[in-house]
């Protein structure tokens, strides 16, 4: 039994947050492996953040009872959200969580790449980096992520080379101890943070990122990353 | 002489919400009596500006009129600093209740009648 197993079934919660993904949130839930090798159970938490196109429609639409269905009243936000899907992971104590967007962009296939580390007990944080194969990336893309790669690492003292990749994976250890606090696209930087500040063994997996013409419309836009460098720079005079 | 006319007008106004807030019950004796005295300040001060060259000198700065913008402006840079504190323990709480709820109201998809079998059995309940 590899080291990082646990004796008894391991879960796996897949966190999804969803705002207003009605058009491809069926076939990105349909899309997810049936198995997913190193975990027996498999809870896919889709967490509807208050859309207003009937996402959770579509959602309770697939008829996978994989799937469990969260919804927002209001809009909170990526990080609104990803902090209830850890929540509610932490409640019906997972052995592993991974996040991924609703939005299509990630590869069904990359959930065991980004598991693995994971599983075989080398980790207890795992970032899938578009970056470290950049294959098919726009140049925009790839200039707005080093550069919130940067601000991340002035600010939060840690380098990744993908900061704001949306499928990462957590161990128990970890999912016990990331704390989120910050409710929109910086996020994506505290969950850096926190992996810094709980000082949990990290790892980097190469994943592929899928550039759609949706997924590129509802993707961090380079003009956002002014906001969440302000957002993050906010958070860090302030924090208590 | 505008400055004065302006500085009356504006000092009359805020004055005004100050005392209708208060009356409305919208705040406490010592907001008012703070806001009361920093508005009407305002206005007493535009027809002896000579006062604030003392208070200049013994701040240490060479006219009233640099004091005074130094006091305007880390006042102002104080009161956002508190409102944006404000603002985002606001933002904390409301994300906590809007999750709260939704973990309560959690509901697990349930297969259509004519649907394919799930590809693997549905996970335990909660442990």
């Amino acid at each position: 039994m590899p080291l990082g197993y646990s004796w008894l079934v391991p879960s796996l919660y897949l966190i999804v947050p969803a705002f207003n993904e009605a058009r491809v949130i069926q076939t990105t839930l349909r899309n997810l492996p049936a198995r997913i090798a190193g975990v027996d159970d498999v809870t896919v938490v889709v967490i509807d953040d208050g859309s207003t196109d009937g996402t959770a429609d579509e959602v309770r639409r697939t008829g996978d009872p994989r799937v469990v269905l969260l919804r927002h009243g209001i809009n909170r936000g990526l990080g609104g959200a990803l902090g209830t899907g850890l929540a509610y992971a932490r409640r019906h104590g997972a052995d592993f969580v991974i996040t991924y967007d609703a939005d299509g962009q990630h590869a069904p296939e990359d959930i065991e790449t980004v598991l693995r580390p994971l599983v075989e007990g080398k980790a207890d944080a795992v970032i899938g980096s578009r970056l470290l194969d950049p294959k098919g990336m726009p140049w925009y893309r790839i200039a707005g992520n080093w550069g919130l790669n940067v601000f991340t690492y002035v600010i939060f003292g840690m380098w990744t080379t993908d900061s704001q990749s949306g499928l990462r994976g957590f161990s128990r250890t970890a999912i016990e101890q990331v704390e989120i606090r910050m409710d929109r696209m910086e996020v994506s930087s505290e969950f850096i943070k926190e992996i810094r500040r709980c000082r949990l063994r990290f790892a980097e997996v190469p994943i592929s990122a899928i550039y759609s013409d949706y997924s590129l419309a509802k993707g961090q836009r380079n003009l956002n990353a002014f906001n969440i460098l302000i957002r993050l720079v906010l958070h860090r005079l302030m924090e208590d | 002489m505008a400055i004065k006319l302006l500085a009356v007008l504006f000092t009359l106004v805020a004055i005004r919400r100050v005392v209708v807030r208060y009356r409305r019950g919208g705040a406490l004796t010592v907001e008012f009596v703070m806001w009361f005295l920093i508005f009407s300040g305002i206005g007493v001060v535009v027809f002896i500006p000579h006062v604030t060259d003392r208070f200049a000198h013994w701040i240490g700065v060479s006219s009233g009129f640099n004091a005074l913008t130094f006091l305007a402006i880390s006042g102002l840079l104080y009161s956002v600093y508190r409102l944006l504190s404000r603002l985002q323990n606001v933002e904390r709480d409301i994300t906590r209740l809007v999750r709260a709820q939704a973990i309560d109201r959690a509901e697990r998809v349930t297969p259509a009648l004519d649907a394919p079998a799930p590809a693997t059995p549905p996970p335990p309940p909660a442990k």
